[in-house]
This record gives structure tokens, C-alpha cells and sequence, in this order.
């Protein structure tokens, strides 16, 4: 049922529908205490890719003209999924502000998450620059159309859940997008380690914030959403993460899956902060087995794809 | 670069929302030096609403309950405001980017947005120490007074063209209200009240700045239908908006006499608002300077303006 509503909010030849806010009363003290602590935690724990002491022991010279290549087109392939979430973020803000009631914690958490985009974005430009070229655009037209997913749309569309999209998007594709980074940074260079370490410690307390309001929310609402959850998340899984959205392993055609995975595979063994393609396949599937069991445990069932 | 644009005069509210996404092909290097530095500027002058400000030495044993009631209501208020942003400015980035505007807009933005929340943070917490956040406004009918003349709306709205939206909303209106700020500073004596409005004050420099900045970078490829639009739209938010009291409420055609009174108290007590005869020269000759940039840098030239209050100006 959701899957349909996110296609109606794509849909151009109906008007795009809104929510309207209610404004007051507008609670801005915390009720969410774990969520405000995140909040803190991201004003506290502010980086910047730009900062050369972050840098510092990073030679790109240390490694050969074909792994310098091949980690180029990886962080510029990060840089295009980083990109598109700055506007997503954001669009979620807006729609958050809609809900009414939404308590300001996760609010004011969300807001960080199109800064932290941001950075990532930066970041990987940086590496893919200062290792010799970053590629502006996917080989085909395949990976394009997965990136171009109408989130923002989606996101704001009021037919669509609140609910529904959090779990679908800033968790199942959060979890994934996660994993790809905890993978890329596990046997790369310490100065790589160490500026992907940044972040994937802004992903992960995105992803607890969304987490809490989904474990918060589920109890009280009815079966019926819950099965418009399972739906959506499955759906989402099937037809865009697993045909290689985030993980290129998985594209299942088109000239981004060779060129991709010959990078990766290179970048990988020479400690550039990316994982092979059999280790993308296996941290996907492991961050989707226990996102699953997790969903389980509040009453939605999420289908793996096989 | 070139940019999307949704189809204009079709009647549909969020038109902009039916440009289809095309992030590619997706250029990071800096399109806009100017915009790419206040991002960076931005990203070395964050500050933690929690640690930057000195709460304890905010005394409410200073004040009367009369005036700490009105600093309650004010600094909510404030909060509200800063509110606004949060909730409709984002849309300004997604404008941005379903236009395929130059990314350096959108990566400063985020900060933008981020900035607005320690702002209602401070606000709120300001609210607090002096007795209590409040959720609503004392009287109901209040609300629309406190609503925003409609970012969000706008930024969707495919027949307003984005440099007439910067224009109106940054170069004029936040403007104004950055002037006016500049007054609150210099006539609030205490301690923490001034420290919230000095950090505030800092962030509002650049979102100012973005605006003139943008607008400079367009202006080549401006034409004169386009220079317009956008004098059409400056004196709308002059005439509709600022003159109808969205940031003075004095200036509303039925000012609310008891928001009216409470501010004085807090200007008074140097808690921070300002009060007509402070805010009237610099309502004024603030206009009066964006008249004249807008007319030496852009070619836009703005009529005087009417009030019963402000006379002509």
C-alpha cells in the first residue's frame, strides 16, 4: 500500500499535495532525552574536511598511478550518493515540521543530518581531487536513474507516511549506506580510517535518532501501518538497494557495475577506504539480516531479496 | 551552468517540486568563490548554544515579575521566529537543487539551516532562565501575527523567479532585520541577553552576505525583464510584508498594543527588544541604504515608501 503512495508522490500528472502546519503550540524543550543528547553530541562533535590536520600522514603519491585511479572513481561514486541526501535531509526537516506534534528533539537531530551531508559530500570530492580526478558523472544511465530516486518529493508528498518513509529511507537505506562505509574503512590506510571514522560516527547517531522515533512510534500505531512499513521498507530494498542504489556490487547491468568494481576491488587492496565487491554483498546482507530482526521485533516484517 | 526550470503560469502551487531530479552531471568544484567562502567561514564559527553563552550569570533576582514576564514572552517569541526558518527555509535549498543551481548555494545552506536551530535554541533557553519557555502565544488570536510571510510557499512557487525570492527575502527583508538587530545589541545592557544577540548577530552577517553575494554572481545574466521582477517583488516585501509589521509590530496596521507594552519593559530592562522611536531611524535609513545598493550594483531603482507612523521614506 505505502510502495503506491510513494508512487503517487511521484506521480506529475497530480498536483502535489503538502501537509499544512500547525504551528503552535510549539514545543522546543526536550521530551526525547537520547535524541537531544544526539543533537548535542553533533554540535560537540563538529569536523571539517577542509581541516589540513585531518589530512596529516595522507600521501597520495604513496600509491601507484592505477590505485590512485581506481580510488578516484570510488570517492567520486560516494560523492554522488552523498550529494542527493543534502536535499532529502532537508526536505525531511520540512516535512517533520509538518507532523503535527513531532517532538523538537528529532527535529533539531535532523537538522544536522544535511550538514553531516554536506561534509561527507566535501570529503569525498577531496579524496577523489587530491587523488587525481573526480568523475562528475556514473558511466550509464542505470546507476543515474537509481540516484535520481524523487526523495525529496517523496519524502514531502502528504500522502505518504512519516512513519513509513523514516523506516524505509533514513533507516533501511541508512543501515546500508552505514555498513558500505564501516566495510570501505576496515583494512584502509590509518589517515583514510581516520577521516571516514567522522563520518560514519555521524551516520551512526542519525541512524540511533531514527531508530528511537521508529521504536518510540511503532507500539502505537496499528497493525495496518505497521504492515505499510514492512511494505515499503521491503519495496525499497527490492527495488533500489538491491539493484545497486549504494552498493555497486549489486547494480545488475550497465558499464558502473564493471567500472565500479574493478575500482572498488583495486581501491580496496591498496587501503584507499573502499571494500571488494564480495565484501559490499556480504556487509549489505548482514546490516539487512539484522535490521530485519530488529523491525521484527516491532511487528514488521521486512523481506530480504534473496 | 545551466539550469532546470519548472513550467511558469501553469496555476500549480509547488511547481518547482515537478522538475524532475538531475543531479548529474554533479560539479563540486566552487561556481560561486564568494558563497563557497562564507561556507567555509561558517563551518569555523560554530558555536554550542549550551557552552557559548554564560547562563549562569543571568540574574532574574534583577527583575521585576512584571519584566520577567515580558522577557518571557519576548525571547519566545524570538524563539518562534528563529523557528520559521527551521521549518520553511529549507525549502530554499531544494529549490536550489531541483534547479541545479551551483552546489556551493546548497552546501552553504545546510549550515544556514543548522544556524537557525542554535538560534531557537538560545532563544528558548533565554526564555527559560527568565522564567519559562512559552508554547503559544498569551491570546490565540496572536498566532497569525507570529506566522512568516511564506518561504516555503514561495520557494516552491515556480512564477517567482530565485533571484527575485533572494532578492525580497535576503536582501531586503533580512536586511532590514539585521539592522534592527544591530540596535538590540547596542541597547541591551544584560550580560546574556546581549551575548545571545552578539552570536546570532554573527551567523545573520553571512545569510546577509549570501544574498548580495548571489545576486552579484547572477547579475551578468540578468535581464531587464528579470531586474523587474525582481523590483516588483523587493517592494512587495517592503510594502505587504515589512510595513504591515512581520518584524515591528508597531508598524501593523492594529498594533497589538500589549506586545507593544511588554517590549518596552524588556527594552527597558536591557533584556534585549526594541521599542518604536529606536527602531523608526533605523527601519529608515536601512531601506534608504538597500535602496541605494540595489540601484549603484544591480540598476534597481525603488521607490520612496508611505506609512502613517514612518511618514515618506
Amino acid at each position: 500500500m505505502t510502495t503506491s503512495l510513494e508512487t503517487i508522490a511521484r506521480d506529475r500528472d497530480q498536483e502535489f499535495v503538502l501537509g499544512s502546519e500547525e504551528r503552535f503550540p510549539l514545543r522546543l524543550t526536550s521530551s526525547e532525552a537520547p535524541q537531544w543528547d544526539a543533537y548535542e553530541t553533533s554540535i560537540r562533535e563538529v569536523w571539517d574536511p577542509e581541516d589540513v590536520e585531518l589530512w596529516s600522514g595522507f600521501d597520495p603519491a604513496a600509491f601507484s598511478a592505477e590505485d590512485r585511479a581506481a580510488g578516484a572513481l570510488v570517492w567520486s561514486h560516494r560523492a554522488w550518493t552523498e550529494y542527493p541526501a543534502i536535499a532529502e535531509s532537508e526536505a525531511a526537516l520540512i516535512r517533520a515540521c509538518l507532523e503535527p506534534g513531532l517532538e523538537v528533539d528529532f527535529k533539531y537531530s535532523l537538522s544536522m543530518r544535511a550538514v553531516e551531508r554536506a561534509r561527507s559530500t566535501d570529503l569525498s570530492h577531496m579524496f577523489a581531487k587530491q587523488l587525481g580526478a573526480y568523475q562528475t558523472s556514473p558511466a550509464g544511465p542505470e546507476l543515474v536513474a537509481l540516484l535520481n530516486s524523487e526523495l525529496v518529493r517523496r519524502v514531502l508528498h502528504a500522502s505518504v507516511d512519516f512513519d513509513s518513509y523514516v523506516a524505509a529511507h533514513l533507516i533501511a537505506q541508512g543501515e546500508i549506506d552505514l555498513a558500505m562505509w564501516i566495510a570501505g574503512s576496515e583494512h584502509a590506510a590509518p589517515p583514510v580510517t581516520r577521516l571516514m571514522t567522522h563520518v560514519i560516527n555521524d551516520k551512526q547517531r542519525m541512524l540511533d535518532v531514527a531508530w528511537m522515533r521508529i521504536e518510540n512510534r511503532l507500539p502505537n500505531r496499528d497493525a495496518d501501518i505497521r504492515e505499510l512499513i514492512g511494505t515499503t521498507v521491503s519495496a525499497v530494498l527490492e527495488t533500489e538497494e538491491f539493484q545497486g542504489r549504494q552498493v555497486p556490487a549489486l547494480l545488475a547491468s550497465g558499464p558502473d557495475r564493471e567500472q565500479l568494481g574493478a575500482a572498488y576491488e583495486r581501491a580496496a587492496a591498496a587501503g584507499l577506504g573502499s571494500a571488494t565487491p564480495d565484501r559490499q554483498i556480504e556487509a549489505a546482507r548482514a546490516a539487512c539480516s539484522t535490521m530485519a530482526a530488529r523491525f521484527s521485533k516491532l511487528g514488521v516484517d521486512v523481506r530480504v531479496p534473496a | 551552468m545551466t539550469y532546470l526550470q519548472a513550467e511558469v503560469g501553469t496555476g500549480r502551487s509547488f511547481g518547482v517540486l515537478d522538475i524532475p531530479d538531475q543531479h548529474f552531471p554533479l560539479e563540486l568544484d566552487d561556481r560561486v568563490p564568494a558563497i563557497r567562502t562564507l561556507y567555509q567561514r561558517a563551518k569555523r564559527t560554530e558555536w554550542n548554544p549550551a557552552t557559548a553563552i554564560p547562563w549562569d550569570d543571568l540574574d532574574p533576582t534583577k527583575y521585576s515579575d512584571d519584566v520577567l514576564f515580558a522577557g518571557r514572552q519576548y525571547w519566545s517569541r524570538r524563539a518562534w521566529s528563529e523557528y520559521g526558518a527551521i521549518a520553511e527555509s529549507p525549502a530554499l535549498l531544494l529549490r536550489f537543487t531541483k534547479e541545479r543551481r551551483e552546489p556551493d548555494l546548497s552546501l552553504f545552506w545546510t549550515i544556514r539551516t543548522q544556524e537557525e536551530v542554535r538560534h531557537a535554541d538560545a532563544c528558548r533557553r533565554m526564555a527559560d532562565r527568565l522564567g519559562g519557555y512559552m508554547s503559544e502565544p498569551v491570546t490565540k488570536d496572536h498566532e497569525g501575527a507570529v506566522a512568516t510571510h511564506g518561504v516555503r510557499g514561495m520557494s516552491f512557487d515556480a512564477d517567482t523567479t530565485l533571484e527575485a525570492l533572494i532578492a525580497s527575502l535576503i536582501c531586503c527583508a533580512e536586511v532590514i532585520a539585521f539592522d534592527v538587530f544591530r540596535a538590540l545589541i547596542k541597547d541591551a545592557t544584560d550580560p546574556v541577553a546581549k551575548k545571545v544577540l552578539q552570536l546570532i548577530f554573527q551567523d545573520e552577517v553571512r545569510h546577509c552576505e549570501f544574498g548580495w553575494a548571489y545576486i552579484a554572481h547572477r547579475l551578468p545574466n540578468l535581464t531587464s525583464d528579470d531586474l523587474e521582477i525582481i523590483r516588483e517583488k523587493v517592494i512587495w516585501m517592503i510594502e505587504a510584508v515589512e510595513l504591515q509589521g512581520y518584524h515591528s509590530s508597531w508598524l501593523a496596521p492594529i498594533p497589538d498594543s500589549a506586545e507593544v507594552a511588554s517590549d518596552r519593559l524588556v527594552y527597558e530592562a536591557g533584556l534585549g527588544a526594541t521599542v518604536e522611536e529606536v527602531e523608526k531611524p533605523v527601519m529608515s535609513s536601512s531601506v534608504a541604504a538597500i535602496r541605494e545598493r540595489m540601484l549603484t550594483e544591480w540598476g534597481v531603482e525603488l521607490p520612496m515608501f508611505s506609512h502613517p507612523k514612518m511618514g515618506t521614506f
